[in-house]
C-alpha cells in the first residue's frame, strides 16, 4: 500500500470506493488503528448528515416490513473464533470483522447452490464429485456474506468427506488470483487451489478434500498462479459447518 | 399463532424507554415488538437518507426495506465497541442506497442526482420536530464551515451516491485531490458537529 492509503479513509467512509478499493483498504484497515478510529468518526459524522435528510416513509411501509421480518430468518452469532493462526502469519481480523460477526447456516440448498449446479454441469474435472457433495443427502450449506455484494457459500458432506466452495461478486483481478485456503484448528493453512472467477464476479465451485481438524476456509489475494502460503490478509474468511 | 406481538407496546409506563441500543439488543435475541420500536426510531432516517440519494420514491420504498430488514437479520452483527447504533444503521442505509444508484448507471438520473446534491438544502419535511429542524440547521452550518472542494466533494459523495472517481470528474478534480477533500472534509464536520469517537 501506498503511504497516501491513509487519506483513503473519507472516500471509504462515504462508499466512495469501487469495491475492489474497500476490500484492499480494509485489508488496511486490519493494520491501522489510527485508520480505524478515523472511519469510525467519520461513520458517526455521516450519521449526523444522514440526521439531516429525516423524512417520514409512507405509512404503509411498516405493515409491510414487519410483515416481511416476521418470516426472515435471523442469522445466529458466529462461533466465537475462527482458527487463530499460532505459526508463519497473523491475521489479526479474523477474530474481528464483518463476516466472522454472523454466519447464516442454511440448511435446505439455496439459490447459489442451484446456479452452481447449472454451472457444474458443464465442468469436466470433479464435476461427479462436486455435483455428489452438492446432491449428497447430508451435504451442509454455510453461507456467508463477507461484504456488499459478496456471497460465498461452502457446502460439504461428512459421508463423501469433501467439500465445495463457492461464490459470486468477486471482482475482476489483474495479474493477481484469488486463492482459497482451508484454515485447521491448530492454526496452520493449506491451499486448495486459485479461484477462476469469470467476468460475472461468479467463481467455479472448488472441490476440497478437508483433512482432520478443518475448521474454516479463507481467501486471500495471492500473485497470479497463487503462493504456498498466504502472503496477504484474506479479504473473507468462515466457518465451516459439519 | 399467538397475536399478542400484535397488540402495539405501550411505552408510557416505562420509566426510561429503551434507547436504540438496548432494542437492538432485543432484536438480535428475536424479539419482533422491539423490532417494531426499532422501526419507528430510525425509519424516517433511512428513508430520508435513502430518498435523497435514490429520489425515486418507489425506490426508495424498497431499499429502506431491505435496509430495516436487513438490521433485523444482522442485529447481532451490531457492536457498541464499535460505534454507536445509529451510525451502524446508516452505514447500511448508504451502502444499500449507492449499491442501488451504482446498478442503475441511467446517465440522465446521474444528472439530475448531481444537480440535486449540488444545490439542495437537507430539507423538504413539511411536519418536521422541532429537534430534527435544530439537527438540520447544524447540519448545515457546517457545511457552511467547508471550502468549496471540500462541500461539494462530501455532498456529491454522501447525498448522491457518486464515487469519488466520478465526484473528481464532475468537479474537474484530479483523484487524489478529491480524496483527500474527502477525508479533511469530514474531519472538519466531525470537529465542528462535536462527535467524539
Ligand atoms: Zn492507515
Amino acid at each position: 500500500m501506498g503511504q497516501d492509503t491513509h487519506t483513503l479513509t473519507g472516500a471509504y467512509a462515504l462508499n466512495a470506493l469501487s469495491p475492489t478499493e474497500s476490500v484492499r483498504f480494509e485489508d488496511h484497515l486490519a493494520d491501522c488503528d489510527s485508520c480505524v478510529q478515523e472511519v469510525r468518526g467519520f461513520a458517526e459524522t455521516s450519521a449526523r448528515l444522514a440526521a439531516a435528510t429525516v423524512q417520514a416513509p409512507p405509512a404503509e411501509l411498516r405493515a409491510r416490513v414487519l410483515e416481511e421480518v416476521a418470516r426472515t430468518r435471523q442469522l445466529a452469532p458466529a462461533p466465537e473464533r475462527l482458527p487463530e493462526p499460532r505459526a508463519r502469519r497473523t491475521w489479526p481480523w479474523l477474530l474481528g470483522l464483518a463476516l466472522a460477526a454472523c454466519v447464516a447456516t442454511i440448511i435446505a440448498l439455496g439459490a447459489v447452490v442451484l446456479d452452481q449446479g447449472r454451472q457444474v454441469d458443464e465442468l469436466h474435472a470433479n464435476e461427479q464429485r462436486i455435483a455428489a457433495v452438492i446432491s449428497a443427502p447430508d451435504a451442509v450449506s454455510t453461507s456467508a456474506e463477507p461484504m456488499e455484494g459478496v456471497s460465498v457459500t461452502v457446502v460439504s458432506s461428512e459421508t463423501l468427506g469433501d467439500l465445495v466452495f463457492s461464490a459470486h461478486g468477486l471482482e475482476d483481478l489483474h495479474e493477481e488470483d484469488y486463492q482459497l485456503w482451508l484454515t485447521r484448528d491448530d492454526g496452520s493453512v493449506y491451499s486448495a487451489g486459485v479461484l477462476s472467477v469469470d467476468e460475472a464476479g461468479f467463481v467455479l465451485p472448488v472441490l476440497a478434500e478437508p483433512d482432520e481438524g478443518t475448521e474454516g476456509v479463507a481467501v486471500t489475494v495471492e500473485p497470479e498462479g497463487g503462493s504456498d502460503q498466504p502472503t496477504s490478509d484474506p479479504v473473507m474468511a468462515m466457518p465451516v459447518t459439519g | 399463532m399467538d397475536r399478542a406481538a400484535a397488540v402495539p407496546h405501550d411505552a408510557a409506563h416505562d420509566a426510561d424507554p429503551p434507547g436504540l441500543e438496548e432494542l437492538l439488543g432485543l432484536v438480535a435475541r428475536g424479539d419482533e415488538q422491539a423490532f417494531g420500536r426499532v422501526y419507528d426510531l430510525i425509519s424516517p432516517t433511512v428513508y430520508g437518507l435513502v430518498r435523497r440519494i435514490l429520489r425515486d420514491p418507489a425506490q426508495s420504498e424498497e431499499v429502506t426495506q431491505e435496509v430495516l430488514v436487513e438490521v433485523w437479520r444482522s442485529a447481532c452483527r451490531y457492536d457498541a465497541r464499535r460505534g454507536s447504533p445509529q451510525a451502524w444503521v446508516m452505514t447500511l442505509a448508504h451502502r444499500r442506497a449507492v449499491d442501488r444508484v451504482r446498478s442503475e448507471q441511467a446517465s440522465s438520473d446521474r444528472e439530475a442526482r448531481a444537480a440535486a446534491a449540488d444545490t439542495q438544502r437537507p430539507y423538504d419535511e413539511v411536519a418536521e420536530e422541532a429537534t430534527d429542524r435544530l439537527e438540520r440547521e447544524r447540519v448545515r452550518r457546517c457545511l457552511d464551515t467547508l471550502t468549496e472542494l471540500q462541500e461539494q466533494s462530501v455532498r456529491l459523495a454522501f447525498y448522491g451516491g457518486y464515487s469519488y472517481r466520478e465526484v473528481a470528474g464532475l468537479l474537474s478534480a484530479p483523484l487524489g485531490t478529491i480524496k483527500t477533500r474527502m477525508r479533511d472534509g469530514l474531519i472538519r464536520l466531525r470537529d465542528c458537529l462535536g462527535v467524539d469517537w
